[in-house]
């Protein structure tokens, strides 16, 4: 350990800050997804993903957690088909809304009261979600198992691995499709003009529903990798779902591989500052400078938009 | 006095000789809900004598809000952590026993400078971006208020019971729940006055403009940014005062999870859903919402509900709200009764449409 400018700077910390950092950063990835996805089309936050992931939370809860205290009981259902049941349900859920915001209703609402009304269904799923299911906080198991790996002398779980695989292949296979496919280039054509996409005849409606069905379907995998990994405690997925904001908004709402860069950026900040690679530091200070830096950075891509250029290519 | 000629549909005050234009609906319902606020500290039950008080502090901290979001037309997700760092501040800076023992103006002084320069804050960061970065970095302010202010011990007390008294303002003890209620109600009486004054002044038509049109604001010499900031500074003022006296409210620090992020949402809910245009209506519906969890207990129906439910249905009723809706009934109710006053022909008290049924009967008159 040796001091720089007056800050304490611990070298051999930083490869174990580098790799959890990058295994947290899968879990505000998904959501991140999730929300930019929704930007895309509609150019309001899709608050409602945060309702849904809760939902995820406590339904995999439900349907896959066991009290060790209970002896011989059994689950509702293994773990896997809970993580289907779960994802399922969320993609239920994000068609719904997404039937509700482009329905004839809703399509010609400003841009603040779609973002209202989002944060609305955010409120009420949520509600439900503790109401129907009292959980206590508790860490569900991961429906991946419990093995563990040794990476450069820092244990990593599968759950963790998994997680990062999952938003990697996710970020990876979107990018493909929004690049390649028809149904990528109607996305791209609704997020940068409505109206021009309607008279070239793009299907707004079933675009619009299939996108939210599918980011539902995201933002409710996220909530079961939430289960194991913060449990079903309030604060905390609400923790990372305000993480997944902020991601977002790094990449302008708009740009996946900026919202991934955004996520690998604040996950392993995040985990250097708490594993002490500057020194021991309160949890309060490290939030404040967390927060300082993301503020900043915002600042300074307003300032510069550099995401119409990365726009520009698609990505 | 002669009352004979005034009609009978016409208000009691008018038959009473009572000045037109004095006294709208608007300063009736204000004296109506007044008496029904008196009537209520005085006769109802203790417990809910403090729910109520619980009430009108959340309904201080929602005025502040209709600021910002009403008039600014900006979105803010941190009112929950001000209102939250103003009850740990003021009650930290009142209380002698693991605090700073200051008078309780004083301390109220302090946590309403500490909400307002946190408020100020975010909206010098946020003030020149658009709406959804403001969203999202009011939100980011909130958390981090969570991740310091409601972990510091000295401040919420944790496991330690801190005991922050009720005040005694000028010689008055208020130390009964009843004495207590009476004060918060004349807190919020002068917060609503305050706010409907600004509201009618220069700067609460010019905060206006901004949130209709800023270019507009703008070519008219009204600067868009430090307006905003003037809204975020109101906020943070309302925030700042309704924490300040929560803090003896309950005597000792009430738990942050009151004051989390989804808490902001509900907060957010009550001028959403009130409107913006009738400041009675956001008192109405804070004080609807604050009960109301207590009220539905039995059913365990969760707050969040509540706020979810009542932030759509204010978006569903459009920028006036539910107070829109009501004063847009009894505007076409007004309507109906002057009509109906003017069409008053004969000593029969036929109405035209009757008139000329009754004209083409036939009959004799």
């Amino acid at each position: 350990m040796f001091e720089l400018v007056g800050v304490a700077f611990n070298g051999d910390r930083i490869v174990p800050g580098l790799v959890l950092g990058v295994a947290a950063a899968g879990l505000y990835g998904l959501l991140a997804v999730a929300l930019v996805l929704t930007y895309r089309v509609s150019r309001t936050i899709g608050f409602v993903m945060g309702g849904i992931a809760f939902v995820g939370t406590f339904l995999y809860y439900w349907l896959a957690y066991v009290d060790i205290a209970d002896f011989g009981a059994h689950p509702r259902m293994g773990r896997i088909p809970a993580m289907l049941v779960v994802v399922a349900t969320g993609t239920v859920l994000g068609s719904i809304y997404g039937l509700t915001v482009t329905g004839k209703r809703m399509a010609n609402w400003p841009r603040i009261m779609l973002t209202t009304y989002s944060l609305a269904c955010l409120l009420l799923l949520t509600g439900f979600a503790v109401s129907i299911i009292p959980a206590e906080e508790r860490r569900v198991a991961s429906p991946f198992g419990t093995r563990t790996f040794r990476i450069s002398s820092v244990v990593v779980t599968i759950h963790q691995v998994a997680t990062i695989v999952i938003l990697v292949a996710l970020v990876v296979a979107l990018t493909l499709v929004l690049r390649g496919t028809r149904a990528g280039t109607y996305v791209r054509a609704i997020a940068d003009d409505v109206e021009t996409a309607w008279w070239l005849g793009i299907p707004l409606n079933r675009v619009g529903v299939g996108v939210y069905g599918f980011a539902g379907g995201v933002a409710a995998l996220a909530g079961v990798l939430l289960a194991s990994a913060v449990g079903t405690s309030a604060p905390g997925i609400l923790l990372i779902f305000l993480r997944a904001l902020v991601v977002a908004v790094l990449g302008g709402f708009t740009s996946l591989s900026l919202a991934l860069a955004g996520c690998l950026l604040l996950g392993i900040g995040e985990t250097m500052l708490t594993a002490g690679v500057f020194g021991a530091m309160e949890r309060g200070l490290r939030e404040v400078i967390l927060t300082s830096l993301i503020f900043a950075l915002v600042f300074l891509i307003n300032r510069f938009r550099p995401i119409r250029a990365i726009e520009a290519t698609g990505l | 006095m002669n009352t004979t000629n005034v009609p009978r549909t016409t208000s009691f005050l008018r038959r009473a000789g009572w000045p037109r234009g004095t006294v709208g609906p608007i300063e009736m319902g204000y004296a109506a809900v007044a008496a029904a606020a008196v009537l209520w500290g005085l006769f109802a039950a203790k417990f809910w004598v403090f729910t109520t008080t619980v009430a009108l502090l959340l309904a201080i901290s929602a005025l502040g809000l209709t600021a910002v979001v009403g008039w600014a037309r900006e979105m803010s997700l941190v009112q929950a952590g001000l209102t939250g760092t103003a009850v740990y501040v003021g009650g930290y800076a009142y209380r002698s026993q693991g605090g700073w023992g200051w008078p309780f103006l004083l301390a109220v002084a302090c946590a309403v400078v500490v909400a307002v320069l946190l408020s100020l804050l975010v909206a010098l960061a946020t003030v020149r971006l658009s709406g959804i970065y403001i969203l999202v970095l009011t939100l980011a302010l909130q958390m981090t208020i969570e991740q310091t202010v409601f972990v510091e011990r000295k401040l919420t007390g944790g496991l330690r019971p801190l005991s922050t008294p009720r005040p005694e303002i000028i010689g008055i003890s208020f130390v009964s729940d009843r004495a207590f209620f009476f004060l918060c109600l004349g807190v919020l009486g002068v917060m609503l006055l305050l706010l409907a004054r600004l509201r009618a002044s220069r700067h609460g038509r010019a905060l206006m403009l901004v949130g209709t049109d800023r270019q507009a604001a703008a070519s008219v010499g009204i600067s868009p940014w430090r307006y905003k900031m003037f809204a975020f500074a109101v906020a943070g003022f309302f925030a700042g005062v309704a924490g300040a006296f929560t803090a003896p409210l309950f005597g000792t620090p009430p738990s942050p999870l009151s004051y989390l992020s989804l808490n902001s949402l509900f907060y957010l809910a009550i001028p959403v859903l009130a409107g913006f245009q009738c400041l009675l209506g956001v008192v109405l519906v804070a004080v609807a919402f604050g009960l109301a969890p207590q009220a539905l207990e039995p059913w365990h129906i969760s707050p969040l509900i509540l706020g979810g439910a009542g932030l759509l249905a204010g978006t569903l009723a459009g920028r006036s709200g539910i107070s829109g809706v009501v004063s847009n009934l009894l505007r076409v109710r007004r309507r109906q009764r002057a009509t109906a006053e003017l069409d008053v022909r004969d000593g029969a008290g036929r109405t035209l449409d009757e008139e000329k049924a009754f004209a083409f009967s036939g009959e004799e008159r």
